[in-house]
Order: structure tokens, then C-alpha cells, then sequence
């Protein structure tokens, strides 16, 4: 497990050394996937970055159109716990505590978890159904990415040589708009996800006006169920209607088998999770824990 | 390249030579010799490890020792308590016969100070949320979540 | 019958405050000055010819002390069975993936690490073997061991099986004939079973510092189920005189039968031949490999009944996969069918069971010994049957039970049985009739099964107790303090000889240089009955010299004293009486001490029937040391969308003769029925080809507090009326028991939930789902 360790203090820095040890050097934010990766021989970096010592890339703050700005560093607890979160983007804070223990999040952090880029990454569904947009900053100066398209296969970013992820930008929700995320997982938070269903709808006087689903664990990266979206934008949202959209994610949904479930479990499951993501987004499920969730 | 450090812990600044690579578990156990932090997987899943970390509860073999600088970090060793040399959760564990092996024991009760620090009057469902990152293998939870629940009863009056 | 004084109370565990404190020294904190740290190199196939082993670079290593490979170990092959197939490092060929092929030891656990990278070994791959079935055939495609019949083995001839190339025992119990009990049945029920393997998972890797000492012999510290064996087994694998083996251990963390496996060899090999300490610690993905994962079983039963219930004839074919070496799994498939032999009645017995070699990791007894998957199956056919007799299974059980003086199908005559009584317990306790209302996609269902361990006799077990100058009574035992609360429970039984408070005992314990002899070690829940037994008679042995001194200076005869609150005192002349610290003088100043030395006294079967002999089971002699009963109730919520079983409510009764620690018999019940709902709903060593997929806490999963019921639906009901007359008051043992039953009786509710019985652990969502479907 040997490496070099630095510690870079300015955002400059850090991507200078990435920009000079190319493929060698890997991130390290929180640290909570890394280590695990290196300990286990998965990867074997001879150059470990701490980006943690660079400041300014915490933050979790609104600005004044009411648009969530995240720095990539931001704690995945903060995001769970933040009063302003919870008020103004609650999907953000309910996804945030459904990934892992509280241990794990109270160092985990946002830019680790889109980076490390699993599949089943608890925080990408709702962020982007969110319609969230990613920072990156580089040898090259900043993009913009939308999050959709910054996860290209499972461990994969658009990152380039020398970039690093520095911040989330996440559109206001308007006043009439509800989200979740849904995680089904064989013990629930602690476990990572079999399917993870995030929905955010605006509704208008029993019209859906817009509908974003995003899915986790089913696919190579985290993706947006486009045909389930399609079926109820502009519609009045009736439970058939809801069971089509369902069955639509299901179908464009990609999961594969492996330890944790079957690829045709998952695929049911998009459906089931997909069903009672929507039904809850569109008001006709009001509260939490008549389906879905586990604690009876 | 062995680095010199000062790493707070229970108070008291330790100044050791660390490798980049030492996890700050290894370090308390190995360099330290605070073996009352437990290693059960090294993977951050069974919580044995856990300490607190500027009063959050931390896996301690998923954070680099080198991480831990310019930290508080509070270890078993360093509980104490306020009438007299056990902490409150300490006592309940005992009391209520949530110590069978032990080797979970002392990850538990820094999860559950933690806990408690944040949410001083959780539910039962709540204790259990907030355990889900601690396994234990002899008791079941069925006392632990009883000595916990003592606690924050005891504490409200 | 005077009433006890501390015996039956809940004194609070004496170990509990060393580790709420984080103070308690397991194996794994262990360090001594010099030490280095091993690592093993495993085969990466699952059958393997070993052709060439170059461990020259790895020798050079800086911080390299040491590299063994099979050359460097004595020529033995070892087991902790019956049967010794196993090289201390892969011999020539390699069985299954992960099994030890060399060994370093170096300054730190990185230059370990770096020196298994540099060791080369050249493998020839061979085909290899990992269905159970196929390889338990008379014609397999594969031999696991060709040299299987000049193995040493204790297994009796009649239990061997040359016709079954990869069998390593046949276990047979035959009663009667059940082609004719087949024949006069009213109803057959035939079914197959399957429980996989599952791992222990206790939380503590399994450790060990191996010291070598001038005299050439080894001190061994470990945290292990043994200390004893694996003394025993060190001296005769490296020829050394086993007074030069000292085994010493404070507490383990967590064992179930995972610590029986003798892992210490290879630390000691390495320690023998650098003459330098050496610890060596398993990663917790080699534990899941090294440190034994369970058995896995397919059961194979048909059960005959009459139209009103009776059981006519019970047909049993069990193939036990113990993995590519035999360690535990013979005694496990002789074992485990108590299970078929000591419940029901049953005139008709044919119980085949075969523990079987496959191309996996070597498998490990696990808390139960076979027990629990022979329960499932069985507990689940009496279901299965009683709903085609139209007849509450409940009654069906009553119906077929069998009772005390009654004899079991090996003819053993049955004693301390108070299995009727759990179960009526705890049907009334879960509500068995009365049906919870659904709750969205969540349906709910209860289900009740029996369960039952025995406690095999086998080798015998020490106690010695020194009564000290300033009264303080010290327990000497070879127990493993595992966690089951051993000192605390010995500590009462101990004063309630001596009449004192536990806190005036002191125990020494798990030291092979200073305690008794302990048998087989903390396994098959035989600790309170023998250990609690040798106690007791080793602390009337010293009262009988507490009694001798004071003799003289009362000038009584010791038959007429009493001992209480350490005050010798003779009942009819109240005025004669002296303190047990005034028997201490200049001319008697030595401790005063007894010893005890208890073994169960029990009869072989016979090996081609498996019956005792018929005249001495009907003197009441008995092949098990004791049998403890259970019954076991739950309640499910199963989601008819996510297949999803959730247990809302887990009460236990356990017939335990006697509870000499209340509080802490609910403790073991707790965790017993944690670790059922593990293997009930969540838990497999998920197996491909030989690899283990999920060797790590993130795959496999035990349950968590949120797995688990509310306190309030979390119910032990500790069964006391049928003690054993052999047990120390009373008490038989039931760490096990606490399990058994478990996934029966949530099989058994999932199918009164949603109508769909699910016959291979574990239930999964998965299984549940594709049931719902088909049905």
C-alpha cells in the first residue's frame, strides 16, 4: 500500500501535479473509497493527492435565485443535515442519508462520491434529476458539464488529465415541485444499492407539467428514464398512466447480475421503485412509509 | 517516507513518525498502543474501528493518519465520566448486559456518544438507523439499543 | 433443598467493565518485544499440481526474516477431525482456492505483503470439483484425495464408504425398516432442502503470536476454541514435548465454531524456524476463506404419517460439502443427525449422511454443528405435511413429540426434555391465531418451529479451586472465555458453594501452563455442564480440606461441618465454629486446594446402525452428554412487490434446565435469534468455480440493528422444568440451541404470509418474488 502523499493547498497546485504525474496519482478526498481500493490492491497509486487542504471547495450555500451551489468537498452529512437543504432541495438531504452510515458520511465526501463514479452512487440519481450541473476546473481553465454526462462508464468521469471536480451547481426547485430518492438495498442505507430511483415532478392542478427520473445501479453509469419522463409530461397523472411510466423505466433501464441481484430482479424493481417514486412526487402518495420503505 | 506528525488525542498531543499510508486505526493500535480501538475488517463496514473525530464518529481505518493533524480525536481510552471514572454509556452497557464478547463494545459506545451528542432524545428506530454502520455478532442489538435508549432517558431528567 | 443465593441471579458480567473500558487484551492487540508479522500466500486455484515454489527473491527482501513453503514443515499431514488429510502448506497439489502455500515472516506487515508478491509458484491446473452432489457419486469425475485410504483416520471402518471416492465419512442411524413403514404410511411427504454455506463472522480476525522459547519449545497466544487441542496438536505435529507447548488466550472475539480450526501451525512453523516471535493476523477477506465458512448441506426427506398424524417412517439423505479438506465435517454430519434421532417418534428411521470433499475452501463447524439445516428441513416437512393432513401443524407436532423415558431412535432413553412446554409457550406468547391485518404490500404471517442441540460427551474436563489466606476463592480453568460470560457464571457457581458474594472469586483462566486440561475447548454449548460440574466438585474437594484443618482445631469430624460465608460451623453445636482465614497458621500455611476432573459419562453407537446398545440405553446410559429443546416464533412482513422479508417479532423458548445467569441466557438467546434471521433471510458464502464472490462485509451480510425487531418484539422465555440430574443445578447448555428453529419457523411464516414456501436458504427477495410469480 505504499505511496507518496501531498498535499496541495491551492486548486492550481493540485492540478498542476496531476497534470505532471499523469495516470500515477490518484485523488483523495474523504478518503472512504480510496483507501479501500488501495488496501485491497485494486489500484495501486504511487502518488496520493489530498485536495482536503485547499480551501474554498466545502461549501454548501444558496445563492440569491435560490440555486444550490455545492463545493466538491462538502461533507455528505452536511448535505443530510443542512436546514437550508433540507427546506429547499429535500431530495438532496434524503439521498445524502441513505448512503451508508453516518460514520461513512461524516467524511465522505460529494465530489468522492460522483467521482469514485459507481453505478450506485446514492447522490447522482436526485442531483440529477435535479438537473444539477458539474464544475470542473483544469490545466485548461473551467467547463461546465451537465451531471447526466459526467459519468462515461462504471469508475469513469469525464475528467480529464490535470481536472478535478471543484463544484455542484444545482437549479432552484420551484415552489410547486416535490422529490425523492428511493434506494432499494438488501439493509437499506448501509448497503449499496440493488436500484435507486430518484423522481422530481411538477404538478399543476393534477397535471404533470415536468418530470425528471433518474435510476442507479442499473445501468453502467447513473441515467435519466427518458421514455418514463416522456409518458407523463403534459398529462393528468392516473395510476395507469404511472404503472406505463414505470414499466417504461424498467424497460430502458440496462442492470446486469452480480453478487447483489439478478438483472431481472433489478429491472423489476426499476419498475416497482420507479412506480412509487412518481406516485409520491405527483401527491398520490402522501406520506412516507405506506409502500416503500422498510421500517413498518 | 516516514513524516512527523502531532496528532491530537483524549487531550494530549502526540508527536510520532507516521507513513503516508498508515491509517489513523493502525496508528493508535500499532504506534500508540491505545489498542481499545478494535480492527474488525478494515474496510469501514463493521464500525470496530470507530472514533471521533472533532466530535463526529469516524472510521478510523478509512482515514489516513496524515488526515488526522490539526483534529481532536477522542478514542475509547479517552471517555470519561462525569461522576466518576465511566461514562454514562459506559455504565448502561454494563447495567444492561450489553457486553458479550466485547470486541465491538468500544466502537459502539463511541457511536453512540456521538449519537447522543447530536440527538440527545432518539427513538428506538432512530438508535437503530444510527447503528446500521456498527455490526455486532453475539447480542442482537436487542441490549445495546436498551442501554443507549437508558442513556437519553437518564439524560433528560 | 436449600434455596440458592446466587445461582439464578443476574450478577453483571465480571468482564464487562475491561471492555466498555477498551481495556481487554484480545489476541489481535497482543505484542511482544522482536515480534514479526506473518503473511500467507494462497493458491490461486482451485486444484492445482504444485510444480516448482522459488522463493529466493522473496528471502531477499529487506525486512525478510523468513519464507516456509511445505519443505520446511514436518512431514505430517494434521486435521481436527477424525480424519488427517490436511499438509500444514500445500503439499504437491493444491485443493482449493486460498489454501496456504507459503508463508513469510518480516519486520513489518508491508515487507510481508511486498515478499508474497515476489514468491513464484508454478501451477499445473487440473480439473476440479465443487457440486456436492456429483461429488459425493460413486463414479466422480474428479478424486479430491487418491490417497484417502492411507490417511490416518479414527473413523470406524463401518463409517467409511470406498465405493464414494470423495466421501470421507457415511453416517448411518437405521431403526426398523422404512420401505414397510413407507408402505403402511397414508401419506408420503417428500422433499429437498438446501442450506448453504455461511461464515461466523466473529468480529475479531482470527490471531496468533507464536513465541519461541530456549528450550525449543513455543508459547502460543491465540483467541481460539481449544487451547488444550491445539497444544496437543503442535507438540505431535512438530514432535516436540507437549509440557514445552504453552497456549495461552484472555477473551476472544466472538467465536461460534470458527475458532476451532487450527490455524496457529503456520505462525508457529514460521516462529520455529526464524526463533524470532511471529503474529500473524487474517485480513477479514482471508477469514472469510481461512477462518471456515459453514458447511453447506442438501437434505434430501421423506416422511411417512397415518391419516391422524402419526410419523411412520422418516427417510434422511444428507450430503454435507465439507470442502476440500475434512476438518470438522465428518463430526458434523454424525453429529447433526441428533437432530432426526431425538424429537419425534418415529418407528422407522434411514438416515444417510455423507460429509463429502469438493474443490472449496475447507469448511468449519459453525454454532449448531449441522444442526440448524437438518431443523430446516425437518421443521419445514412437518409443515409441508401437516397442511396435506389438513391438521394444525402445531398439533402435528404435539402429536409425534416424544417424552421424557421415552427413547429416541438410537434407543437413547430421554432425559430433561421440556420441548412441549416451549412449545405451548410460545405459541401462546407469539399469538399464534391471531393473524395481523396487512399493511400496504407488506403481509404478515407468523410460524412457529421446534428446534434442539445435543452436547457431545468426548474427552473430559478440569476445574481447580484455591481457597486463599485472605479468603478469596480462585477459580483455575481451561475454558475459552468467547463471550458466553464463563467466568461470571463459574464466579456464581463457585459462591454459591462457598456461600460468599462472586465478588470474593477470582478466576484464572485459558492457560495451558496454569489450568486444567479442557477437552475439546468451548464448543458443542458444553461449557457450563462440564465446566460447572468439575467446579463443583473441585470446590466440595477443597470445603472437604477446608474441613480436614478444621477438624483439629475444633475437634470435630469433618462429616458434621458446614461451610458458609467463609465461617466453618458445625449445625448442632453452634458455639464450635472458625473462620476460614484462622485455618491458615505458621504450621498450615500452604493454599488450601481441590481439583475435579469431569467427564460425561456416555456409550459409543454402533457405527453400522448408529443404535446404542439396547441393555445399557435401558440402564440409562447416554450417548449424548445432554440434549437442550427449543421452539422458536416469529412474525414476518413479507412485501408482495419487493419479495422483501422483513421479522417483526422473534420470541425463543429455551428448555436450559437451569439459568444460572438469567440476564445472561437472554443475552445468548438474543444473539441466537440474530444469527437465525441471518441465515434465514441474508446470509451465503456465495461460491463460483470454487471462489468465494463475497468474501467481505460489504456481501455478505449479517444483519444489522436495523434487521432486527423492535426491543419490545423481542422475547426469551427461559424454560427451567425439566432439569437435567447430571447438569450442575440442573443447567444443560444451549449456546447453540438459541439458533435452532429460527429458519423454520420464518419459512414457515413467510408461507403463512403470502402462500409460498421456500425450501433453500436463504429466503431472498429474489427467491421470494420468482415463488410469487409461479404460484
Amino acid at each position: 500500500m505504499r505511496f507518496q502523499f501531498l498535499q496541495p493547498l491551492t486548486i492550481q497546485e493540485a492540478t498542476a501535479l496531476f497534470a505532471e504525474y499523469d495516470g500515477e496519482a490518484k485523488v483523495i478526498a474523504g478518503g472512504t473509497d480510496l483507501i479501500n481500493l488501495i488496501r485491497t490492491k485494486a489500484i495501486r497509486p504511487p502518488y496520493v493527492v489530498d485536495i482536503g487542504r485547499i480551501p474554498g471547495l466545502d461549501h454548501v450555500r444558496y445563492d440569491a435565485n435560490g440555486a444550490l451551489i455545492i463545493g466538491a468537498l462538502a461533507i455528505i452529512r452536511n448535505l443530510e443535515t443542512s436546514n437550508d437543504v433540507k427546506q429547499r432541495h429535500p431530495v438532496i438531504a434524503q439521498a445524502a442519508g441513505q448512503l451508508g452510515s453516518v460514520a461513512i458520511r461524516n467524511v465522505g465526501t460529494i465530489g468522492g462520491n460522483l467521482c469514485h463514479a459507481s453505478p450506485a452512487a446514492d447522490t447522482a440519481p436526485a442531483l440529477i434529476a435535479l438537473g444539477a450541473k458539474a464544475k470542473i476546473i483544469g490545466p485548461a481553465g473551467e467547463r461546465t458539464v451537465v451531471l447526466e454526462d459526467f459519468f462515461t462508464g462504471p469508475g469513469q468521469t469525464v475528467l480529464q488529465r490535470g481536472e478535478i471536480l471543484a463544484e455542484l451547481y444545482v437549479p432552484p426547485m420551484s415552489p410547486d415541485s416535490k422529490g425523492v430518492y428511493l434506494k432499494h438495498a438488501s439493509r437499506g442505507a448501509a448497503d449499496l444499492a440493488i436500484v435507486g430511483v430518484a423522481a422530481v415532478a411538477t404538478m399543476d392542478r393534477g397535471i404533470c407539467r415536468n418530470a425528471k427520473i433518474a435510476l442507479g445501479a442499473v445501468g453502467p453509469t447513473p441515467m435519466r428514464a427518458r421514455n418514463a419522463e416522456t409518458l407523463l409530461e403534459g398529462k393528468e397523472t392516473s395510476d395507469a398512466l404511472i404503472g406505463q411510466a414505470a414499466e417504461a423505466a424498467a424497460a430502458e433501464s440496462r442492470p446486469i447480475t452480480d453478487v447483489r441481484a439478478s438483472a431481472d430482479y433489478r429491472r423489476e424493481m426499476v419498475q416497482v421503485f420507479t412506480r412509487w417514486a412518481i406516485r409520491r412526487v405527483t401527491g398520490k402518495e402522501q406520506e412516507v412509509g405506506s409502500e416503500a420503505t422498510a421500517v413498518l | 517516507m516516514k513524516q512527523l506528525v502531532t496528532l491530537r488525542i483524549n487531550d494530549t498531543d502526540e508527536e510520532i513518525y507516521v507513513e503516508p499510508w498508515w491509517t489513523l486505526s493502525y496508528v493508535l493500535r500499532e504506534e500508540l498502543n491505545l489498542t481499545g480501538t478494535k480492527e474488525g475488517c478494515n474496510g469501514g463496514h463493521c464500525g470496530a474501528c470507530t472514533v471521533l473525530i472533532d466530535g463526529k464518529a469516524v472510521m478510523s481505518c478509512l482515514y489516513l493518519a496524515m488526515k488526522a493533524q490539526g483534529k481532536e480525536i477522542l478514542t475509547i481510552e479517552g471517555l470519561k465520566g462525569h461522576n466518576g471514572p465511566l461514562h454514562p454509556l459506559q455504565e448502561a452497557f454494563i447495567e444492561h448486559f450489553a457486553v458479550q464478547c466485547g470486541y465491538c463494545t468500544p466502537g459502539l459506545i463511541m457511536t453512540a456518544k456521538a449519537m447522543l451528542d447530536e440527538n440527545p432524545n432518539p427513538t428506538e428506530e432512530e438508535v437503530r438507523e444510527g447503528l446500521n454502520g456498527n455490526v455486532c455478532r453475539c447480542t442482537g442489538y436487542t441490549k445495546i439499543v436498551e442501554a443507549i435508549l437508558s442513556v437519553a432517558e437518564k439524560q433528560k431528567l | 433443598m436449600t434455596p440458592l443465593s446466587v445461582v439464578g441471579k443476574s450478577v453483571l458480567r465480571r468482564d464487562a467493565r475491561a471492555k466498555v473500558l477498551g481495556r481487554e487484551e484480545f489476541c489481535i492487540d497482543r505484542k511482544l518485544p522482536g515480534m514479526l508479522h506473518a503473511k500467507v500466500l494462497g493458491s490461486p486455484y482451485p486444484h492445482a499440481t504444485i510444480l516448482a515454489i522459488d522463493t529466493s527473491a522473496a528471502e531477499k527482501l529487506p525486512g525478510v526474516r523468513c519464507v516456509v513453503t511445505e519443505k520446511n514443515a514436518p512431514q505430517k499431514l494434521t486435521g481436527t477431525g477424525t480424519v488427517r488429510d490436511m499438509p500444514l502448506l500445500a503439499k504437491g497439489v493444491a485443493r482449493y482456492i486460498g489454501e496456504p502455500v507459503a508463508a513469510v515472516a518480516a519486520t513489518t506487515i508491508e515487507a510481508a505483503e511486498e515478499a508474497l508478491e515476489l514468491i513464484k509458484v508454478e501451477y499445473e491446473e487440473l480439473p476440479a470439483l465443487f457440486d456436492v452432489e456429483t461429488a459425493a457419486g460413486t463414479n466422480p469425475p474428479v478424486i479430491i484425495h487418491p490417497d484417502f485410504s492411507n490417511y490416518r483416520k479414527s473413523t470406524p471402518r463401518e463409517r467409511l464408504c470406498p465405493e464414494r471416492p470423495n466421501v470421507c465419512a457415511h453416517i448411518k442411524i437405521y431403526k426398523g425398516d422404512v420401505d414397510r413403514g413407507f408402505q403402511e404410511s397414508e401419506l408420503i411427504v417428500e422433499n429437498r432442502f438446501v442450506a448453504p454455506s455461511i461464515q461466523h463472522c466473529a468480529l475479531e480476525p482470527h490471531a496468533a503470536v507464536a513465541r519461541p522459547e530456549t528450550d525449543g519449545g513455543l508459547t502460543l497466544f491465540t483467541g481460539k476454541q481449544g487451547i488444550s487441542r491445539v497444544k496437543e496438536d503442535i507438540a505431535a505435529m512438530f514432535g516436540i514435548e507437549a509440557y514445552k507447548i504453552r497456549v495461552k488466550q484472555q477473551y476472544v472475539g466472538g467465536a461460534f465454531g470458527g475458532k476451532a480450526t487450527i490455524y496457529e501451525l503456520i505462525p508457529a512453523l514460521l516462529a520455529l524456524k526464524c526463533g524470532r516471535p511471529v503474529k500473524w493476523v487474517m485480513t477479514r477477506e482471508e477469514v472469510f476463506v481461512l477462518g471456515g465458512p459453514r458447511q453447506g448441506m442438501v437434505l434430501n426427506i421423506k416422511d411417512g404419517f397415518k391419516k391422524d398424524g402419526a410419523l411412520v417412517a422418516r427417510k434422511m439423505e444428507v450430503f454435507v460439502d465439507g470442502g476440500a479438506y475434512a476438518e470438522a465435517s465428518p463430526g458434523v454430519t454424525q453429529n447433526c443427525s441428533s437432530v432426526a434421532v431425538c424429537m419425534y417418534r418415529v418407528p422407522h428411521l434411514k438416515w444417510d449422511g455423507y460429509a463429502v470433499y469438493t474443490n472449496t475452501p475447507k469448511r468449519r463447524g459453525m454454532r449448531g454443528y449441522g444442526v440448524n439445516e437438518v431443523t430446516f428441513a425437518i421443521e419445514s416437512n412437518m409443515d409441508i405435511a401437516a397442511e396435506k393432513l389438513r391438521m394444525d401443524s402445531v398439533e402435528l407436532r404435539r402429536k409425534n413429540l416424544l417424552t421424557e423415558g421415552e427413547a429416541m431412535l438410537n434407543g437413547e432413553i430421554i432425559h430433561s426434555n421440556a420441548v412441549a412446554e416451549c412449545l405451548d409457550k410460545i405459541c401462546q406468547s407469539i399469538k399464534l391465531d391471531e393473524k395481523s391485518p396487512s399493511e400496504g404490500a407488506w403481509r404478515k404471517g407468523k410460524g412457529v418451529a421446534l428446534g434442539n442441540k445435543y452436547s457431545s460427551p468426548g474427552s473430559h474436563y478440569g476445574a481447580r479451586i484455591a481457597v486463599t489466606d485472605n479468603e478469596r476463592v480462585v477459580v483455575y480453568h481451561g475454558a475459552d472465555a468467547i463471550g458466553q460470560g464463563v467466568n461470571t457464571v463459574m464466579a456464581q457457581i463457585a459462591a454459591e458453594e462457598f456461600g460468599i458474594s462472586p465478588d470474593g472469586v477470582d478466576i484464572v483462566f485459558s492457560d495451558t501452563a496454569i489450568t486444567p486440561y479442557f477437552g475439546h475447548g468451548s464448543t458443542s454449548s458444553r461449557t457450563t455442564f462440564n465446566l460447572g460440574n468439575a467446579v463443583r466438585h473441585a470446590c466440595a474437594a477443597a470445603k472437604r480440606e477446608i474441613f480436614e484443618r478444621a477438624g483439629a482445631r475444633l475437634e470435630a469430624p469433618p462429616e458434621i461441618m458446614a461451610l458458609d460465608n467463609m465461617e466453618v460451623y458445625i449445625p448442632r453445636h453452634p458455639d464450635k465454629k472458625i473462620e476460614v482465614r484462622d485455618l491458615f497458621t505458621s504450621d498450615d500455611a500452604g493454599e488450601i486446594v481441590g481439583t475435579a476432573d469431569y467427564k460425561a459419562d456416555c456409550i459409543p453407537d454402533d457405527p453400522k446402525t448408529g443404535q446404542l446398545d439396547p441393555a445399557l440405553a435401558q440402564q440409562g446410559k447416554r450417548f449424548m452428554a445432554f440434549y437442550a429443546y427449543a421452539a422458536k416464533g416469529v412474525e414476518v412482513a413479507v412485501n408482495t412487490e419487493t419479495g422483501e422479508v422483513k421479522v417483526l417479532r422473534c420470541h425463543g423458548a429455551i428448555d436450559l434446565g437451569k439459568a444460572i445467569n438469567p440476564k445472561s441466557c437472554e443475552q445468548q438467546s438474543e444473539g441466537g435469534m440474530a444469527m437465525g434471521i441471518g441465515s434465514a433471510l441474508y446470509e451465503e458464502t456465495l461460491m463460483e468455480n470454487g471462489r468465494i464472490l463475497n468474501p467481505s462485509f460489504t456481501d455478505y451480510r449479517v444483519p444489522l440493528a436495523t434487521q432486527m425487531p423492535l426491543n419490545e418484539n423481542m422475547k426469551s422465555i427461559l424454560v427451567e422444568s425439566a432439569p437435567h440430574k447430571d447438569g450442575p443445578f440442573g443447567a444443560k447448555g444451549f449456546a447453540e440451541g438459541v439458533v435452532t428453529g429460527m429458519e423454520p419457523a420464518i419459512a414457515s411464516a413467510v408461507y403463512d404470509a403470502i402462500g409460498v414456501r421456500i425450501k433453500e436458504l436463504p429466503i431472498t427477495p429474489e427467491k421470494v418474488l420468482m415463488a410469487l410469480r409461479e404460484k
